[in-house]
């Protein structure tokens, strides 16, 4: 995590302020930084509030020590005693206030409890607390006060926010609980506060239509309160893009094909870092003291834009990794070279004022080039090939019926069962639904080969439209009109999208490049309407004399936040950021989601083994 | 929405069921019964008939397991048709695989898997040069 936050700064909009106004609320909640505090974290919050405040920050506001979830009697800890105050910071689940009364059993007198619920109060927790005695501004026997910290939003870097609602996706498609899209109208409405009003609305799904309807209900209330806190902000977002998941769910369960992607699907991005096998990496890029033993945890490698040469690599194709890495490591040593030609002192100067920046360039190329292996490793074994190809089949071929054989194989090896249904859908999905002979004999398979409690999995999966009946064959008309498929992708100077999966280009994205061309989606009507979902087009009043009065040009491009609802995919994620890189490019992109996903985390909600009975609870 | 709520009602208890299934087997083959009867109702009168066949099907294969059990003496209770085929070409029982892939109308090729699978892992090569 950085100490700094700098890789937020040097985007169009700057996400620093959402950072520093989540900085400036905790610091608010965490109150005089004179008083020693002791943190109890919820273990699940360390990633996500430690993105806005990083330990330094948090010693600053008087934090004296943190502890974890679950502990015991608190305050008859050692050390804790001369502590005054204990603040709980804690998502607002049920089962958590089991613990935070456990650990406050004994209450030590003229002791303040502060239960902090990230990012919002429920009034179930806040019973559950009351049932047990402790009320919100109490003062005897000992102090207890409830608050929240509203959280709604992580810059993950200077183009990205997210949400980080895990359960987004089967929030939306299994349980219909609405709290994703409450969630988005809300930050939305924070950067409107931040940015200014957003003049133009476009949006395609059903989710996107009820934010759409939210947010307008919500400014209009604020305009009949009299209050319009954007009112003297110039509108500094100039359009946003609503995109439900459902609007194009292959792209989110095919293999993702840039770095990025890969590293994600491989060892899982969280909070903007992953962890690897140590003992892969060099002495210097593990950064432990020499003699020392090495440490037996994994490696954890932050993964932002603050480090130059992942800015530069991380939204390539993976295939053309190699040769960045290469040409990198022939410029650092040429950098290095130039120590022979420095003659005279102040050459001499100027090449060690240069110094560190090198050694860190040298560390990073090491770090990424022992990335690059750990991940060829696994692209290059037949199974993970095979994969592709099937992949690229049934998104290419109108009748994928060679598939049917391939899936069949990977269920008779028992291969991981979200392999197999990953595959089965995304033949679903291509197809615009299976057969219905085909449909029924995979989940026989499934339930043969897997076992009958898949018969949850399944149930979801066709709830939630990953599988079903072929009806029409509207995805094979949206892919030839929108041009999803592009074939010979230059994966090492790509020309366009598609690059991202070697040869198909996300709908999403295409929907957002579409808006840019001249008539935007008025041209392509006829197309929107075999995606499902209404179309959305509006526009918000914006204050008078702040209408846009020119024309965006490549110099000054326009600023469009494309909202994805349901979660996106790093590779999505780097489609857009190589639109907004074209040398014509007039728009720039800010990226909104309710949280990242890829093909298989995707899966792994769905599935029985985590069942949503049980995450409901 | 029906529908769903008729699986909603009888989806935990069929969890339940496979629960049990896995920690008590025979002590607990009554309520297990019941529990099956009460999802095959719940199933038919949400009219879900891919789950009614299922539960149906799962039924069929305790049986089958039951029986195994008794008359062969090695315990597949528990395990999915799949692996039960593989359990039973590796004790070179083919007949009674044969007729497991039939009765439960299991494809070819899923079949030819499970066996060529199995028999590998015993290093049968008679039997594998035989197909």
């Amino acid at each position: 995590m950085t100490a700094t936050g700098s890789h937020l700064f040097g985007g169009r909009i700057n996400l620093m302020l959402v950072r520093e106004s989540a900085r400036i609320e905790l610091k608010d909640i965490l109150g005089n930084p004179s008083q020693k505090k002791v943190i109890v974290w919820d273990d699940t919050l360390i990633g996500s509030v430690g993105l806005v405040a990083e330990v330094p920050f948090l010693l600053q506001l008087g934090v004296y020590k943190m502890i974890r979830l679950p502990a015991e009697n608190i305050t008859d800890m050692d050390g804790y005693r001369d502590v005054s105050e204990f603040i709980f910071l804690v998502r607002p689940q049920l089962s958590i206030i089991d613990d935070i009364i456990k650990a406050i059993a004994r209450p030590a007198k003229s002791k303040s409890f502060v239960v902090v619920f990230v990012p919002r109060k429920s009034i179930h927790c806040i019973k559950k607390l009351e049932e047990n005695r402790l009320k919100d501004g109490q003062t005897t026997p000992f102090s207890f006060s409830i608050k929240e910290f509203r959280l709604d939003m992580l810059p993950l870097d200077q183009d990205v926010i997210s949400l980080d609602i895990n359960s987004a996706f089967t929030d939306l498609y299994l349980d219909m609980d609405p709290t994703p899209l409450d969630q988005t109208v809300r930050s939305i409405g924070r950067l409107q506060a931040l940015f200014g009003v957003i003049p133009r609305i476009y949006g395609k799904g059903r989710n996107a239509e009820i934010v759409a309807n939210m947010m307008e209900r919500t400014r209009q209330e604020l305009m009949r309160g009299g209050e319009s806190t954007a009112k003297d902000t110039i509108p500094q977002i100039d359009a946003v893009i609503l995109l439900d998941r459902s609007v194009d769910l292959v792209a989110a369960l095919s293999t993702q094909l840039t770095y990025e992607g890969l590293i994600d699907e491989f060892f899982g991005i969280r909070y903007n870092s992953a962890k690897f096998p140590r003992d892969q990496f060099s002495e210097d890029v593990q950064q432990v003291p020499k003699n020392a033993p090495p440490p037996i945890t994994p490696l954890s490698v932050t993964l932002t834009s603050e480090e130059n040469m992942y800015s530069n690599m991380r939204d390539s194709n993976f295939r053309s990794i190699g040769k960045i890495l290469s040409k990198k490591a022939r410029e650092i040593s040429a950098a290095f070279e130039e120590r022979h030609d420095a003659k005279t002192v102040q050459q001499l100067k100027q090449f060690v004022q240069k110094l560190p920046h090198m050694q860190q360039d040298k560390i990073s190329l090491s770090r990424h080039t022992t990335i690059a292996e750990l991940i060829k490793q696994r692209t290059d074994m037949p199974e993970f090939l095979e994969v592709i190809y099937a992949e690229q089949a049934l998104r290419e071929e109108d009748n994928s019926d060679g598939a049917d054989s391939y899936i069949e194989q990977c269920m008779g090896k028992q291969e991981p069962i979200e392999k197999v249904l990953r595959l089965i859908c995304l033949q679903s999905l291509a197809n615009s639904g299976l057969k219905p002979k085909l449909l029924e004999r995979y989940k026989m398979g499934i339930i043969q080969c897997y076992g009958t409690q898949h018969l949850i999995s399944l149930h979801n999966l066709e709830k939630a439209g990953l599988i079903k009946v072929q009806e029409s064959k509207s995805f094979a008309v949206v892919k030839r009109s929108l041009r999803l498929i592009v074939e010979k992708v230059d994966e090492f100077a790509p020309k366009d999208s598609a690059y991202v999966f070697s040869g198909y280009a996300p709908a999403t994205v295409r929907l957002v490049e579409y808006l840019d061309r001249p008539n935007g989606w008025q041209q392509i009507e006829d197309i929107l309407r075999l995606i499902p979902g209404p179309t959305i087009m509006r526009e918000q009043k914006v204050h008078k004399g702040h209408e846009r009065k020119k024309k965006p040009t490549p110099d000054q491009p326009q600023v469009v936040l494309v909202f994805f609802i349901g979660g996106c995919s790093y590779a999505e994620i780097a489609a857009l950021r190589y639109l907004a890189g074209r040398e014509e490019a007039v728009t720039d992109y800010i990226i909104g989601t309710t949280n990242i996903i890829n093909g298989g985390t995707l899966m792994d909600s769905v599935l029985a083994n985590t069942p949503h009975y049980e995450r409901q609870n | 929405h029906l529908l769903s709520q008729a699986y909603r009602v009888a989806k935990p208890k069929e969890e339940k069921d496979e629960k049990e299934r896995k920690e008590a087997k025979e002590r607990f083959l009554v309520p297990r019964q019941e529990l099956v009867k009460q999802a095959y109702k719940e199933f038919t009168d949400g009219q879900l008939s891919f789950h009614m066949k299922v539960i149906e099907d799962q039924d069929r294969l305790h049986r089958e397991q039951t029986q195994l059990k008794e008359d062969h003496k090695f315990d597949t209770v528990g395990l999915t048709l799949f692996s039960t085929i593989m359990e039973c070409v590796r004790r070179s029982q083919f007949k009674v695989a044969d007729n497991l892939k039939k009765k439960f109308a299991m494809p070819d090729t899923l079949f030819w898997w499970a066996k060529l699978r199995a028999l590998a892992s015993v290093a049968n090569f008679e039997e594998i040069e035989r197909f």
